[in-house]
């Protein structure tokens, strides 16, 4: 009865526990901050922003699918896959911005974003995160 | 459809083939971004010739395409150019034109400056209505996005002012103010509309735009609303046929454009309504014809809704009056448009769209907006039902 409650608070525990420590937010060695605030992560996600509060230029790299990916748009950005690619769809038609970097892997994001000057991207929270920072998100 | 455009057809076919491999590249260190969009259409009209389609008998004079170059010059200083070119009906012809052309140097969230050709902010969807991949729709709502006037709305030379206010919980507010030359085309609905009412126009189509569009991205995520006002001066000179082809300066001094919007986005669903309301007077030199005031109004409202990444489907109900101070119930004063669209997405870069239009009502009282009397000779008749067949790539 004991270990068939500890599953049952185990499930619980994991179900309650934030999404979003599932993904992990990381960036090029450049970029000043060591903390960013949701809603200046969704900006630069939207490419509102390409600049953080501490002067430290930044360029959004993607996830072209996945759990983390779908779970990064949802908690962070509030947008679904196809309602973001359309969003920078009409800014790179219209002049008003580019269409971000995107990659297959946590793996190819990882490498991209440590040798980018500025790049911030994000990847599943067990991914190997070598040669970048990771962000925590205030 | 002519040679010239079957050539333009054939050269986007071709870069679309090869292009999508290399749609970013570097040249002395600096990323260079180039991307592409075409479209085609099949349109079928049960009475009246729609946007001088022969659409009677089924045309396919509904073409268009662009392909843009961008690149930042440093973090904060963007350049890029589009060109753009359609093929609808006798609209445009495949005439290939600088869509936009400017630099965009960002000074912070708050305020940036984009100068050159510019496309123009007015209302939620002016500056990307060529892209119908962007839209669940075939046809944007033609009472507040006329296709036959897109040259006359689209961009303007000069520059934009803008930015983002944020306002934590409050959301964010966006502003672009503007101002510059106005658009033309030589073979746009605004001097077929002219010419088909006895007043071709001779040289240019001169005016200013100078606008302000505001816009709040409310605490309710998804919801957006704003609104713009425009001023815009019109100045041409036209030969009135009536009196054996006598110039005639025709001189529009302030002319306003408003717009007021809301669209809420939320998963699958996508919600809009927009009103829009052009008035001014009309001055003519000699003044042989006498002053005239315009009151045209226009709204609609639209869903649509994703229930699979592969399909969409939606409708919008619009309305558009030509002149307000006049009955709406007249047949050429006003057209009431319902629409019905299952979009198909083929890939990421494809789509298909089947779009059902029925329509009341032609317009105004010349025939000049959406039927038009060059290519209706026999006369309008009150009612049109329409088929229309678009697909899309873009890369």
């Amino acid at each position: 009865m004991k270990s068939r409650m500890a599953v049952w608070v185990c499930c619980l525990a994991a179900w309650a526990l934030p999404a979003l420590a599932e993904v992990a937010v990381v960036a090029n060695a450049s970029v000043g901050v060591s903390e960013i605030s949701a809603d200046e992560l969704k900006r630069v996600f939207l490419g509102a922003k390409s600049a953080l509060s501490d002067g430290s230029a930044v360029e959004p790299v993607l996830l072209q699918s996945g759990a983390a990916h779908e779970l990064f748009l949802k908690e962070y950005v509030g947008k679904t896959d196809a309602a973001l690619r359309n969003h920078f769809k009409s800014l790179v038609f219209t002049g008003k911005g580019s269409m971000p970097k995107s990659f297959a892997s946590d793996a190819d994001v990882v490498a991209y974003v440590a040798k980018t000057k500025g790049a911030i991207g994000y990847v599943g929270n067990a991914a190997a995160a070598a040669g970048v920072k990771r962000l925590s998100v205030k | 459809m002519s040679i010239r455009m079957w050539g333009l057809v054939l050269a986007l076919a071709g870069l679309f083939a090869a292009a999508p491999a290399r749609a970013q590249f570097e040249v002395g260190g600096k990323k260079i971004q180039v991307h592409g969009f075409f479209s085609q259409g099949f349109v079928l009209t049960d009475k009246n010739n729609f946007l001088t389609m022969k659409s009677s008998d089924g045309s396919f004079a509904f073409t268009d395409g662009g392909m843009n170059i961008s690149t930042k010059l440093t973090n904060k200083f963007r350049v890029g150019a589009q060109a753009y070119a359609r093929n609808i009906g006798e609209l445009s012809n495949g005439r290939v034109e600088l869509d936009w052309a400017y630099g965009d140097y960002r000074f912070n969230d708050w305020l940036g400056i984009r100068a050159g050709k510019v496309k123009s902010t007015m209302g939620l969807y002016n500056d990307t209505q060529d892209m119908e991949f962007l839209h669940a729709f075939a046809l944007l709502p033609q009472a507040v996005y006329p296709t036959d006037l897109r040259a006359s709305n689209i961009s303007h030379r000069g520059g934009d002012l803008y930015g983002d206010i944020n306002a934590k919980k409050a959301g964010t507010f966006s502003y672009v103010f503007y101002g510059g030359l106005r658009s033309d085309d030589p073979r746009g609905g605004y001097r077929y509309g002219l010419t088909d009412g006895g007043i071709p126009v001779v040289g240019s189509v001169d005016g200013y735009r100078l606008g302000l569009d505001l816009r709040w991205q409310t605490p309710i995520e998804g919801l957006l609303v704003g609104a713009t006002a425009v001023r815009v001066t019109t100045e041409l000179t036209g030969r009135l046929e009536a009196a054996g082809g006598m110039p005639i300066g025709i001189r529009a001094p302030g002319a306003k454009n408003m717009r007021y919007y809301g669209e809420y986005q939320r998963g699958g669903l996508k919600l809009a309504a927009e009103y829009a309301r052009d008035y001014g007077r009309v001055d003519f030199t000699p003044r042989i014809l006498p002053a005239s005031q315009i009151d045209t109004r226009g709204w609609y409202v639209s869903g649509s809704y994703k229930f699979h990444p592969r399909f969409e489907a939606g409708a919008y109900r619009g309305q558009y009056v030509y002149d307000a101070r006049v009955s709406r119930s007249l047949p050429a004063n006003h057209i009431d448009d319902t629409a019905l669209v299952a979009r198909f997405n083929l890939k990421s870069y494809w789509n298909v769209k089947v779009e059902g239009h029925f329509m009341d009502g032609v317009g105004n009282r010349a025939g000049t907006r959406s039927f038009y009397a060059r290519t209706n000779p026999q006369g309008l008749a009150p009612r049109t039902n329409m088929l229309i067949l678009r697909t899309g790539v873009n890369f």
